[in-house]
C-alpha cells in the first residue's frame, strides 16, 4: 500500500526536450575483429558531435544488442550526462528495425540521425539550417556530399523541373580532395575513385540567399529532418541486420512524398569506418583535446600496428589462408563465431 | 576508414519484436524515504508480469531519470535477459513525456502500459487480450475491476445498453475484500472506503460469452498502438498529473473502456506486499540459446573463440 505522498506530485516541472535531437545506433557485438576499434570510434563520434553542434540538443543512443562490455560503457557515458536517452535492446533488430523504434520515439522537432562512425566537423548544423531556409519543402538535409551510385536514390524529381526563377541549377565536378577523401574513407577502389572524380553532381543555388546545395540522396549515414516528415516514412522495412536496399527506402519515400533531399557542398562529416585513418588522426586529436579530459572520455587515437603480424606462426597462417579450401573453412568459422557472439 | 566487410551485412535474419510490448514506467530519484522499497516493488512488478502471463511479450522499461544505483540495477536486469528494451532517460520528462516516447516507440502492435508498482497475477495478459479482441472498438483494458466515476465511462455504458447481443448488469459484484484491497492500496481510510462501497455499484457487460466490468484506468491498461497514436503527444509540463485526460478523451471519442471482472492486477504503491517479501521476487535469468551457444559464452571459452575470430579477421583484412 501507499505510505506517504509521492514527492513527484508536488508540481515540479518536467524536463522539456530540446528542439534538436541527435541520434545514433551502436552495434558492437564483440570487441575483436571488424569491431576492434568500434567503441573508440563511437566515442570520437560523440566528442565530435558535442564539439561541433552549435545548438542545444538531446543525444539519443540505441544500442542494438551489443556485447555487455559496450553496454556498460554506454551506461557510464549516460551517467556522465553525455547521452540524454539510452535505449538498450536485448537483440539486434536490424538497422531499420532500430530506427523504427528510435525515430518514432524521439520527441524533438528536428531529428538528426548519424551512424556511430561519422565524425562531425565545425559548421555542419549552420550549413544545414541555411539550406533549409533557402529552399522550399526540405525533407532531408545531409551534411556531406554523396556521390550517388543508385539512380533511384537521387530524389528531388519534381524540384529539378521547377520553373521558379529563384533557383539556378547546374552541374559540376566536386573538388578533387573531396572525392579522394570520400573514397579513402569508404575503402573504394582506385577505379571507383576515378569515376567519382569525373562524376558531375547536380547543384542548386538560391539567388535570394546565395546558398548552394547538391541534390542528393543516400541518406543512410546521416540526415537531418523534421520529426513530422520522418513520421510519414515510418515504419521502414526491417527484415535484415544491415541492408543497402532497406536503408535507401527512406530516400525513395522522401522523393515520392515530394520533399527535397539536399546536401551541403562541403563535407562536414567524415566516415571513419572501423579504423582511424592516419590522415584524420590530427583532426581527431585536436577535437579530443578541445573536449578536455574532464569529461572522462578516453582519448582515442589510432593504435600502433601490432607486432604479432611479424612472427613466423602468423606468416605461416597467412600463407595457409590463401589456399581456397582453407579460406572457405576459415571464413565459415569466422561467420559462425560472429553468429554466436552477435545474438 | 572501413577495413573489411561489416559482418552484419552477411547476416540473413534479424530478431523480430513480439506482438505485445509490456511497458513499465519507473522513477526512483533516490532509494530512501518514500522510495525506500521502490526497487523491490519494480522487481516484483516485472517478475509477476512475466510469471504465467499466458502470452509472450517483450518487456520494455522506461526509466525516467532515476538515480545511478537504480539505473545500474536495471542495466544488470537487462543484461540478464529480463528486460528486452531498457530506455534510460537522463532527466525526468514527466509521465506525459515518457508516454510520448513509450507509445510512439514500443514495437508491439499491442501495448500494455503499467506503472512500476503494479502486481500481476497468472493469466493476466491472456485474459486482457481476450477482452480487447472480443469486444469491438476497445480503447483500454485494465486487468482488475474497481469502481470509478461514471462520467468517464458513459460511452461504454451507453454502448452496452443499446447494442444488440450485449447483456448489461448492474449491482454489487465486487466483494468487500476485492473492493477494499484496491482502495486501501491507495492509502484510503477504512471509513471512507466503506462509504464508497455502500454508495456505488458495479456495471458489467457480457458479449459473445465474455464478461468485462465497465471502466479502465491510466495506471495499467492494454491498448492497441494504432489507437494511441491519436492521443499523442501528451502534455509534458509536469512530472505527474497530466495523463488522466486519456480516460476522458477515450470515452469522448467512443472507445470502450473495460476491466477484467476479477483481479489480475493489484496496486502495490510504494511498499512490497507481505507475500512477496520472502524471496519470491528474485528474478531468474532465462536460459537462452542452445547448449553450444551457452558453452561458447562461458568466459574462458568465449575468450579463446573471440581470439580466434580476431585472428581470422586479420588474416583477410
Amino acid at each position: 500500500m501507499r505510505k506517504g505522498q509521492n514527492p513527484a506530485k508536488a508540481g515540479v516541472k518536467a524536463h522539456q526536450p530540446a528542439q534538436l535531437g541527435i541520434a545514433t545506433l551502436v552495434y558492437i557485438p564483440v570487441l575483436e575483429g571488424y569491431f576492434d576499434q568500434s567503441l573508440e570510434i563511437f566515442k570520437i563520434h560523440l566528442t565530435s558531435v558535442r564539439q561541433n553542434t552549435a545548438a542545444q540538443f538531446d543525444y539519443w543512443v540505441f544500442d542494438n544488442g551489443s556485447c555487455p562490455e559496450v553496454k556498460r560503457e554506454l551506461e557510464k557515458l549516460h551517467e556522465a550526462g553525455l547521452i540524454s536517452t539510452l535505449i538498450l535492446s536485448e537483440h539486434n533488430l536490424g538497422k531499420t528495425g532500430a530506427l523504427n523504434q528510435m525515430l518514432a520515439a524521439m520527441p524533438n522537432e528536428w531529428i538528426c540521425f548519424a551512424d556511430s562512425d561519422m565524425l562531425f566537423r565545425p559548421g555542419w548544423l549552420e550549413a544545414c539550417w541555411k539550406i533549409n531556409q533557402s529552399f522550399p519543402n526540405c525533407g532531408m538535409l545531409g551534411a556531406q556530399i554523396i556521390f550517388p551510385d543508385w539512380e533511384v536514390d537521387k530524389g528531388n524529381t519534381q524540384f529539378r523541373q521547377t520553373p521558379d526563377a529563384r533557383f539556378v541549377f547546374s552541374q559540376e565536378k566536386a573538388p578533387e580532395w573531396i572525392a579522394t577523401e570520400y573514397c579513402r574513407a569508404r575503402g573504394a577502389t582506385e577505379e571507383r575513385t576515378q569515376v567519382y572524380r569525373e562524376m558531375l553532381l547536380d547543384k542548386v543555388r538560391s539567388i535570394q540567399t546565395g546558398a548552394e546545395a547538391y541534390l542528393g540522396g543516400n541518406s543512410h549515414q546521416q540526415f537531418l529532418a523534421r520529426r513530422d516528415v520522418l513520421r510519414q516514412i515510418l515504419p521502414l522495412p526491417s527484415g535484415l541486420q544491415l541492408s543497402r536496399e532497406q536503408d535507401t527506402y527512406q530516400d525513395r519515400r522522401i522523393d515520392e512524398l515530394g520533399y527535397l533531399h539536399l546536401t551541403t557542398c562541403v563535407p562536414y562529416l567524415y566516415h571513419m569506418g572501423n579504423t582511424i585513418d592516419p590522415e584524420i588522426a590530427s583532426e581527431i586529436n585536436r577535437q579530443q583535446a578541445e573536449e578536455g579530459r574532464a569529461q572522462g572520455m578516453s582519448k582515442a587515437a589510432h593504435k600502433p600496428p601490432r607486432g604479432w603480424k611479424q612472427n613466423l606462426l602468423w606468416k605461416g597462417l597467412a600463407r595457409l589462408s590463401r589456399i581456397p579450401w582453407s579460406r572457405r573453412l576459415l571464413l565459415r568459422l569466422y561467420n559462425n563465431l560472429y553468429e554466436i557472439f552477435s545474438s | 576508414m572501413r577495413i573489411g566487410q561489416n559482418p552484419a551485412k552477411a547476416s540473413k535474419t534479424v530478431e523480430q519484436a513480439q506482438r505485445i510490448t509490456v511497458a513499465v514506467l519507473n522513477y526512483l530519484p533516490f532509494v530512501s524515504g518514500y522510495y525506500a522499497e521502490g526497487m523491490h516493488v519494480l522487481k516484483a512488478c516485472m517478475a509477476t508480469a512475466r510469471a504465467e502471463a499466458g502470452l509472450p511479450f517483450d518487456l520494455m522499461v522506461f526509466d525516467n531519470g532515476s538515480c545511478p544505483e537504480v539505473q545500474d540495477e536495471l542495466v544488470q536486469l537487462h543484461q540478464a535477459g529480463e528486460i528486452q528494451f531498457l530506455i534510460l532517460s537522463e532527466k525526468n520528462l514527466g509521465k506525459g513525456g515518457a508516454w510520448n516516447i513509450i507509445f510512439s516507440g514500443a514495437p508491439g502492435e499491442l501495448i500494455v502500459y503499467a506503472d512500476s508498482d503494479v502486481q500481476f497475477f497468472p493469466g493476466w495478459l491472456a485474459r486482457s487480450v481476450e477482452i480487447l479482441e472480443i469486444f469491438p472498438q476497445v480503447g483500454m483494458v485494465t486487468a482488475r475491476p474497481f469502481r470509478q466515476r461514471v462520467e468517464i465511462n458513459s460511452y461504454t455504458e451507453e454502448w452496452g445498453r443499446t447494442t444488440p447481443g450485449v447483456s448489461l448488469e448492474e449491482g454489487c459484484f465486487l466483494d468487500w475484500e476485492t473492493f477494499s484491497s484496491f482502495v486501501f492500496s491507495l492509502g484510503t481510510a477504512e471509513e471512507q472506503a466503506r462509504e464508497w462501497y455502500e454508495t456505488s455499484h458495479d456495471t458489467r457487460l457480457t458479449y459473445h460469452g465474455v464478461t468485462a466490468q465497465i471502466g479502465a484506468s491510466h495506471w495499467q491498461f492494454l491498448t492497441r498502438k494504432a489507437t494511441m497514436q491519436a492521443y499523442l503527444p501528451f502534455n509534458m509540463d509536469r512530472p505527474m498529473g497530466q495523463v488522466r485526460q486519456l480516460d476522458e478523451r477515450m470515452n469522448a471519442d467512443g472507445y470502450l473502456r473495460l476491466m477484467l471482472p476479477v483481479p489480475f492486477a493489484q496496486n502495490m504503491s510504494n511498499t512490497l506486499p507481505a507475500e512477496l517479501r520472502v524471496g519470491k521476487t528474485a528474478l531468474k535469468p532465462r536460459a537462452t540459446g542452445s547448449f553450444f551457444r551457452r558453452l561458447a559464452n562461458l568466459s574462458p571459452v568465449r575468450r579463446v573463440l573471440l581470439s580466434l575470430y580476431d585472428r581470422v579477421f586479420r588474416l583477410y583484412n
